[in-house]
């Protein structure tokens, strides 16, 4: 190329020079600047290095009271510790702490977290302590496995675990690539075997089932497979049985379609029926079960109360076929509801059962009484009686006579009252049986309404025993009191008619004069009735085995159930039921099952710890054997080492500022290519079309390229500029590629005018005068322009 | 001064030129004639190599010019003065820069007064002392061309080639233009070589005229030889153009 052999190429070669120092000072600005202002950035969120032990994060509202309080427990819990406030962002606030080193150590770490979670506006805790390496990822309980082992290596401190992470701190930061390579090899000579149980499939004893399968291993292996599996819970685990319970929740208040089919119908699975409803609409139901000739579905559009007739059908297009069958619709929230109605009306006559018993019990107090004045009043007749019979053999005294008589009058009278006393209380206490067998029945309808696994219904059929229990016992301890009553019934009559006769003579006796004793003796032997004395005698000596006690347990149990509370129960659960129609209902199951069919959640798992070399071939086979079909098994590494927060923000930080000075170097040699190279790219041409020879290939393209690769790779070079994942060799071929690329358009952005040039070849001026007195100074500003100043003439 | 002989030229398989021979002395005025295409201009180019002819020989002052190194071609070239059609201005400079351009490389910086009273002067030859100063795009073809013609005069040429230096102009123009070339033409320090097609004022300046023709002088001599018997069939069209006016 001539114009690189004239006087000229020296200029080219300050040219190429000073511009690879501009595009490499640039890009190192650029990338330096970026670096510095990140950095700074990261120190003031992070700190220094190892500077802070700690990160407690609060709502920036409650900072101040945070703050007070967590330099509480730091002069409590952690003395000597010191609290620093960070920055603030993103409506938090966050504390460093520097942990005293009396309390660098596991037991701090493990408990440090329970220490601030009280904390007013608490958020987190974060770990900061460096030089650190955290292993995270690590499967079921592995991480105590590993613990032990880390601890043992060469260079590290103390480790803790905290959640799903093995947390190393390292004595000195020089020791981390040390420590870290030590972690992975350690690693590396583990796998962890995991079995997963289908989503809708719980195991009861994770444990068990995971020893029976790592004996299992361990026997076709002859490996060493420990039982890692974790037991507690995740919140995932969580998220799935919340989800399972709502399920069943809303199966268990889903309106269930029970339809007896026809002869003709066969009906598969998942088969449409339609059901005339209101306003010339259909219902839809989805056949979910098929026994024999009955069939169940759900309602997949619309409502069980818009259905209208007793008929399911079958679809033809999008109208109704032939009869699938009969159905029998059970809405349970319907049931609840009258369920709820209906027990809120036994209410007030649960209250008089508990009021009527009461006053049972106290009507059976009043008869055992009774009983014992009757008892009482008998023996006072029998005395009176033995005196009447003195008077009639003409031993007595007239006002001694009347005296008597008026006494037996009276516990006549009484012996009546307390007869009809008794009759009163037998007729209450068959009354009292009759209410107590009419509120069972209706007890036990209302249960059968609700659900057989509802609580609600437990405590029913609980009061429905107690009622039965109290009935029974009414009815054994009043048995013999209705005998004894019915025996003093007859009586009653004789009694009523003795009594009627004493008061007579007594009548009779006070309007006698003194000294007609004869007279009186008569009348006095007139009312001597022997038979009656006798069998009221017999009666008496009967006793009342009335077990009073026990009744009255009966009661006291059963006002232990608060009816009222239970129907309140009801009524709020009634309440609480989603408001959602039929096919809600459905559509919420059938989401739920898609979401619990998914892989994204995972079910209930067991892992083992086994060799890395161990070859699990087979182990599908070995799953099935121990623990039934339908489980996954898979093998993982024990867990991943995570760079430190700070290392991998600088990390991303270094490569933000290699990208940033390559962007800038690639930037810078474009426009070093279009607005300077470009002039010499045209000139090259020009000067190889004056030689009028055969030109092969287009040198100005040629020497774009390597004027491209050069320019960009040697920055790349000098800068240490890089693109993530790109090769360093890769810079020349993209340079070279802008190179073409500016070759291309070098008419377009620095045409070299022709005449000019011919001008300056008449001037007898060479080549590189030409460019500098003429070509250069009317070309774009650049680099170029810039260094030809100090030589051109005008 | 200038004797060129069996000047060939072919630009890939075209032939241009096919052993051109004519001689020039010191003081003569040459016009080159002919119709277009016929190589004249390549002809001229060819003597100081602004074309590099194929083969002949060109001897300018005793020096075979097509054996010139680069250095002493461009030697060659400050001798020989070369206007062009387009006038081939550099756009950027004044009129008096132009003029003074061709000689600040091989003038001291300290003689810049000189060369600018030099170039004045020239100026004043040409009529357009008064432009100096103006840019080029100020300036008329007419004027242009004048001022390439004073580029052209600033090295004090020994040669002074002009390649059709009225073609690009309007002919109100051509006028002014050719005047000043007759001025030249008047010195005798200076051999002049014009390309024109302008008949009559080869009749009046040129002391030879060259007819050429696809490439080859079919026809050379004196004004009145050409125009007057003229041998070859490019030379009658010119006497039957100059009888037409």
């Amino acid at each position: 190329m001539l114009l690189l052999k004239s006087g000229f190429g020296r200029d080219i070669i300050i040219l190429l020079v000073v511009t690879i120092i501009a595009s490499t000072l640039l890009s190192l600005v650029v990338g330096n600047l970026a670096d510095f202002y990140f950095g700074d950035t990261v120190n003031e969120l992070l700190g220094d290095y190892g500077e802070y032990d700690l990160a407690l994060i609060v709502d920036k509202d409650l900072q101040e009271e945070a703050k007070r309080q967590s330099q509480e427990i730091i002069d409590t819990k952690l003395a000597g510790s010191k609290l620093v406030t960070g920055i603030e962002l993103a409506g938090q606030t966050n504390f460093f702490i520097k942990l005293d080193e009396e309390y660098q150590n596991q037991e701090t770490y493990t408990q440090v977290n329970e220490y601030f979670q009280n904390v007013p506006g608490y958020n987190n805790l974060s770990l900061m302590t460096e030089p650190r390496i955290t292993v995270q990822g690590l499967q079921a309980d592995s991480g105590q496995f590993l613990q032990d082992q880390v601890e043992a290596l060469s260079g590290v401190d103390f480790t803790f675990i905290d959640g799903d992470k093995l947390e190393v701190i390292v004595t000195d930061a020089e020791l981390l690539p040390d420590v870290q390579e030590d972690i992975e090899d350690l690693m590396a000579e583990y796998q962890v075997l995991t079995v997963r149980f289908p989503i809708d499939q719980q195991a009861d004893d994770l444990l068990a089932l995971g020893d029976q399968l790592a004996g299992a291993v361990n026997e076709e292996y002859q490996v060493e497979a420990e039982n890692i599996t974790k037991t507690d819970f995740s919140d995932l685990d969580s998220l799935v049985k919340t989800m399972s319970e709502m399920k069943n929740f809303l199966n268990s208040y889903a309106t269930t379609v029970e339809i007896e089919l026809t002869d003709e119908v066969d009906l598969q699975l998942g088969a449409q029926l339609a059901v005339p409803a209101q306003d010339q609409e259909q219902v839809m139901l989805r056949v979910t079960e098929l026994d024999g000739q009955l069939a169940r579905a759900v309602i997949t559009s619309g409502d069980s109360a818009e259905i209208l007739g007793g008929s399911a059908y079958q679809l033809e297009g999008d109208k109704l076929g032939a009869k699938a069958g009969s159905l029998q619709v059970s809405n349970p929230r319907q049931d609840l509801a009258y369920a709820v109605e209906q027990m809120s009306k036994l209410v007030p006559q649960l209250d008089q059962i508990f009021a009527r018993t009461d006053n049972l019990l106290t009507e059976l107090m009043e008869v055992i009484t009774a009983f014992e004045r009757l008892t009482e009043t008998l023996e006072e007749i029998n005395y009176l009686t033995n005196q009447l019979d003195r008077f009639g053999q003409g031993d007595f005294e007239l006002g001694q006579l009347q005296s008597t008589l008026q006494s037996l009058e009276d516990n006549l009278d009484n012996l009546v009252t307390l007869i009809n006393r008794l009759n009163y209380a037998q007729s209450l206490i068959i009354e009292f049986q009759e209410f107590l067998a009419t509120t069972q029945a209706e007890l036990r309808a209302q249960s059968n309404n609700l659900e057989p696994t509802s609580p609600y219904r437990q405590q029913l059929e609980e009061l429905i025993a107690n009622l039965a229990e109290l009935e029974s016992r009414i009815d054994q301890n009043t048995a013999e009191i209705i005998e004894v009553i019915d025996q003093y019934n007859p009586l009653l009559t004789e009694v009523t008619t003795w009594q009627e006769d004493v008061t007579r003579v007594n009548q009779v006796l006070s309007n006698l004069e003194a000294g007609d004793e004869k007279r009186a003796q008569e009348l006095v032997g007139d009312l001597t009735t022997g038979d009656l004395f006798t069998e009221l005698n017999q009666m008496h000596q009967q006793s009342l085995a009335l077990d009073l006690a026990e009744l009255e347990e009966e009661i006291i149990s059963l006002q232990r159930l608060d009816f009222e509370a239970i129907v309140e129960e009801l009524e709020y659960i009634q309440q609480a039921l989603p408001k959602l129609r039929d096919e809600e209902i459905t559509d919420s199951i059938d989401l739920i099952d898609q979401h619990l069919a998914g892989s994204v959640i995972p079910g209930a798992e067991i892992s083992l710890l086994t060799p890395a070399e161990a070859e699990l071939e087979g182990i599908e086979a070995i799953v099935e054997q121990q623990l039934g079909t339908g489980l996954s098994s898979y093998t993982s590494q024990i867990g991943v080492i995570n760079p430190d927060l700070r290392g991998q923000i600088y990390q991303i930080l270094s490569e933000v500022k290699t990208l940033l000075m390559a962007l800038t170097a690639i930037i810078f040699t474009l426009f070093s290519l279009l607005f300077d190279q470009t002039l010499l790219i045209n000139a090259i041409r020009l000067i190889e079309k004056d030689q009028n020879k055969k030109q092969w290939i287009d040198l100005g393209s040629c020497y774009g390229c390597l004027i491209g690769a050069g320019l960009l790779g040697t920055t790349f070079y000098l800068t240490g500029a890089e693109i993530p994942y790109i090769p360093f060799y890769i810079s020349f071929l993209v340079g070279g590629i802008l190179g073409i690329i500016a070759a291309k358009k070098a008419k377009a952005m620095n045409e070299i005018s022709q005449n000019e040039f011919r001008a300056g070849q008449a001037f007898g001026f060479d080549h590189a005068q030409i460019m500098q007195e003429i070509i250069i100074p009317t070309s774009k500003p650049g680099l170029l322009k810039l260094l030809n100043k100090r030589k051109v003439y005008f | 001064m200038l004797q060129v002989s069996n000047l060939t030229k072919s630009y890939g398989s075209t032939q241009v030129l096919t052993g051109v021979d004519f001689k020039v002395k010191q003081g003569e005025t040459v016009a080159i004639m002919g119709p277009s295409g016929c190589g004249k201009s390549t002809t001229i180019r060819c003597i100081n190599r602004l074309t590099e002819p194929d083969g002949g020989e060109i001897i300018f002052k005793g020096v075979s010019v097509l054996d010139l190194s680069e250095d002493k071609l461009l030697s060659l070239r400050k001798e020989i003065g070369f206007v062009f059609q387009k006038f081939n201005l550099i756009e950027r400079l004044t009129v008096l820069e132009n003029i003074i351009l061709p000689v600040v490389k091989t003038e001291a910086k300290a003689c810049q007064q000189e060369l600018e009273q030099k170039a004045l002067q020239i100026l004043e030859k040409v009529k357009l002392a008064d432009k100096a100063t103006s840019a080029i795009d100020q300036l008329s073809g007419g004027q242009k061309q004048r001022v390439g013609i004073a580029r052209a005069l600033i090295i004090d040429p020994s040669l002074l080639l002009l390649d059709e230096p009225t073609a690009s102009l309007d002919p109100i123009l051509v006028r002014e233009v050719l005047e000043v070339i007759e001025e030249l033409t008047a010195l005798q320090d200076k051999a002049i070589i014009i390309v024109t097609h302008e008949v009559s004022f080869a009749l009046q300046v040129a002391d030879l005229i060259l007819l050429m023709d696809q490439g080859q002088i079919v026809e050379q001599g004196s004004p009145d030889e050409i125009f007057v018997a003229p041998q070859s069939e490019v030379g009658q069209k010119y006497k039957d153009l100059l009888e037409y006016y």
